[in-house]
């Protein structure tokens, strides 16, 4: 009964409808008072390619100041930020194998966390279920992109002075972190990764100031190092 | 915008498809092992307190007047505060961008005199 495959992919996808109307609203006035030459068909685009809030956020800023960003650095931005993603497919790999490839991919391509979080809870089986995870996914993208392009042209329209708007990537990365610390397993990596990072900061500000945006390269090195000399004391300490 | 900025654009979303891919590439026959798990977690979590720490560096305004700073610790406490007792992360978003954005505008300072 594929009416009430798609419905009911409907009804279990409104918070997510309300949510990401709102963050990608939210993405596309950033995007557009911080990027001038970007408007809300270039908005609707990014958000069609990426579907990523936190990704998207950082890339404001990125493009913003492309001068600053060399292409390896964009790449390693982007999989600090996104690395939660490859957890996700791990529940779903034997039975996309059975999938038509078509479908296959375009499951992998929208996997977001809200995405993950319903596709997980589908209730039914065979031909429905890949119905209800394909609607799940689209209807989500739908609403991603529906928003940013709102946003976007909310954006164009703003007169006031938005010095400052970029703040919302750090608080967004700020809510994330906090939502993660909620798990104590995870304090340790964070205030770890916190505290390097601050200390490289510090060492670039103060002593190679103009190449502050390479630090990432070697904050990301000794915080592997950490993580890799600490995994004993980590693992029993859980 | 310039084909450097469509460039990054560009990368982004490969990356991400990318790194969303990964799992059904590299596992397609042996399962992760124990180290993989173990990074995987661990990094995701100091990952995000790095880019927490790098998107402070990188707000404008932010180290050039006393405002600056003090909007900076006052708009993320406002947020680690509000996302705690809350759980909302559009609230916790905008109240933050907005006591900051007020702040590094000289009109938090106005009216509290610094």
């Amino acid at each position: 009964m594929p009416q009430s495959v798609v419905r009911r992919a409907f009804i279990a996808s409104l918070p997510v409808l309300m949510g990401y109307l709102s963050m990608g609203a939210a993405w596309g006035v950033l995007f557009t008072t911080q990027v001038p030459q970007a408007g809300a068909v270039t908005a609707g685009v990014v958000s069609a390619a990426t579907i990523s809030g936190s990704m998207q956020f950082a890339a404001v800023e990125m493009v913003k100041n492309a001068a600053n960003y060399s292409l390896g650095l964009i790449a390693l931005l982007a999989i600090l930020i996104n690395i939660r993603y490859c957890a996700y497919g791990l529940p779903f790999i034997e039975e996309f194998k059975r999938y038509p490839w078509y479908l296959r991919w375009y499951l992998v391509f929208a996997l977001t966390d809200e995405t993950y979080a319903l596709q997980i809870q589908c209730p039914y089986r065979d031909a429905e279920r890949r119905r209800y995870l394909f609607y799940i996914a689209f209807f989500d993208e739908c609403y991603w992109i529906t928003g940013s392009v709102i946003g976007a042209a909310a954006g164009k329209l703003i007169t006031f002075d938005t010095t400052g708007i970029d703040f919302s990537m750090a608080a967004l990365f700020i809510v994330i972190l906090v939502d993660q610390c909620r798990e104590k397993s995870n304090r340790i990596p964070a205030i770890a990764g916190g505290v390097i990072t601050a200390v490289v900061w510090g060492m670039f500000f103060f002593f190679l100031p103009g190449h502050v945006n390479k630090m990432l390269f070697p904050a990301m090195a000794f915080i592997v190092a950490f993580l890799l000399l600490t995994r004993k004391k980590l693992e029993t300490a859980q | 915008m310039t084909s450097h900025q469509i460039l990054i654009l560009a990368v982004m979303s490969a990356v991400v498809l990318g790194l969303r891919a990964l799992p059904f590439v590299v596992f397609r026959k042996k399962k992760p092992s124990p180290l993989f798990l173990y990074l995987g977690k661990t990094i995701s979590a100091a990952a995000i307190a790095m880019l927490v720490v790098y998107s402070l560096s990188t707000v404008s305004g932010a180290g050039a007047v006393p405002a600056g700073l003090i909007g900076l610790f006052s708009a993320s406490a406002a947020v680690v505060v509000l996302q705690i007792f809350f759980r909302n992360p559009l609230l916790s978003i905008i109240a933050g961008t907005v006591i900051y954005m007020l702040s590094v505008q000289g009109v938090l300072g106005k009216l509290l005199f610094f």
